[in-house]
């Protein structure tokens, strides 16, 4: 038997860590699924020491859920995030982890940029992954 | 099935449960009322609590004996029989915190009429104390914090079972047993018994999965689904999150309160 005291404790912590948003908190605790030292999905996307293969596992994900969401915001969060995994590892590791060509990657950030219901410094993610495919050869990024 | 369907059969579901349906304010109120359901969700309340209610006054020094005893005159002499239950009231504040205070008092109540030598036949004491070091001094203020950390104890460990109860009728209800199987052995089962986590790979053979995304997905949703649940059960602030929030911070409080 565990102690029992963490057996309240964790599922009760649950609650707490739960965002007024289901959809992000469903976003959180997929993210933690995958990366279970991730502190929260926000940080795990900008920082720039997140490995590749962590970043593929979220865009696959990301990708489940934006075609298999329970909700339509669930699918909708799923689709943004799935921009911002490949935008992260556009930006932090200068590689693609996606088969879409530049024009659609770059029409998928755009959307993502001027979406303001998405926190500044992903948005800012998406603008950087952008200026890296406009300034790039283009598809020449290394899949 | 969409969203709003599911939840709705969440919702329905844990209405319709036996054993989680008597969580909310509506069974609580029927209890107190004279409707011709009144003494079924009178029981209700009485098997729901009753864990509780024993386990603050087991750890009063009340011999396991005679707790029994004890709680069942608490739960007919004080919530049923001094309409405890139509005290309380969804505008009134949590129905834990009034059961809490009722049960101290009437523990304490309890111990000193116990302890009260003009109880005593001649031929000695009729309760044992279970050695409580606090029987020979009737007039020391009682130490209840291990009482109250033993009813919060019980009382989350309800609310989880509860909510357990209501995932896998979902889930049924719902032919998500796949999902249920996933979220059960790779969380709840290790949470509550220590069982070695099931690894996505073996859930990926075992149900023929094509992707590890499968089963964060499914782990992610399920958890989602758990803590609605558990939610509902911790009482009715639906229109409220930060009341939840407040009210699971104080239980965390309470059961870290143990070794003050």
């Amino acid at each position: 038997m565990n102690d029992p005291e963490k057996t309240f404790a964790l599922p009760l912590q649950w609650i707490l860590q739960s965002d007024h948003s289901p959809s992000h908190t469903l976003v959180k605790w997929l993210v933690q699924e995958i990366d279970p030292k991730a502190t929260s999905s926000i940080d795990s996307l900008i920082a720039s020491d997140t490995p590749i293969a962590t970043l593929i596992a979220f865009k696959d994900a990301f990708k489940h859920l934006r075609l298999e969401g329970e909700t339509l915001d669930d699918q909708s969060l799923g689709a943004v995030y799935y921009g911002l995994t490949i935008a992260s590892s556009i930006v932090h590791h200068h590689r693609r982890i996606s088969r879409q060509s530049d024009r659609a990657l770059e029409e998928a950030f755009r959307k993502i940029w001027s979406d303001e219901t998405v926190d500044l410094r992903l948005r800012d993610l998406t603008w950087r992954a952008f200026m890296i495919l406009r300034t790039a050869v283009k598809d020449s990024l290394p899949y | 099935m969409n969203s709003e369907n599911e939840n709705t059969q969440l919702n329905r579901s844990s209405n319709s449960s036996a054993g989680a349906s008597q969580t909310n304010w509506k069974t609580i109120i029927d209890a107190a009322s004279n409707s011709p359901t009144a003494g079924q969700s009178r029981e209700g309340v009485a098997r729901r609590y009753w864990p509780a209610i024993h386990a603050f006054v087991r750890k009063s020094g009340i011999s396991q004996a005679e707790a029994d005893d004890v709680t069942q005159a608490f739960i007919c002499d004080v919530m049923l029989g001094r309409d405890l239950l139509a005290r309380a009231a969804p505008e009134r504040g949590r129905f834990r915190s009034l059961l809490l205070t009722s049960v101290r008092n009437f523990a304490i109540d309890e111990l000193r009429r116990r302890k009260s030598p003009t109880r005593k036949p001649a031929s000695g004491t009729v309760f044992s104390l279970d050695d409580d070091p606090r029987s020979g001094d009737q007039n020391a203020d009682l130490n209840l914090d291990e009482p109250e950390h033993a009813f919060h104890a019980q009382w989350v460990t309800m609310m989880i079972d509860q909510a357990i109860s209501v995932v896998r009728e979902w889930a049924i209800v719902n032919s998500q047993e796949v999902q249920w199987d996933i979220f059960n052995r790779r969380i709840l089962e290790p949470m509550r018994t220590g069982a070695e986590p099931i690894s996505t790979e073996t859930f990926m053979k075992q149900w023929s999965l094509t992707s590890p995304a499968q089963v964060a997905n499914t782990l992610a949703r399920m958890k989602r689904k758990f803590v609605a649940a558990l939610m509902e059960q911790l009482g009715n602030f639906d229109d409220d999150p930060d009341m939840i929030h407040r009210e699971v911070s104080t239980l965390l409080q309470a059961l870290e309160r143990k070794t003050r």
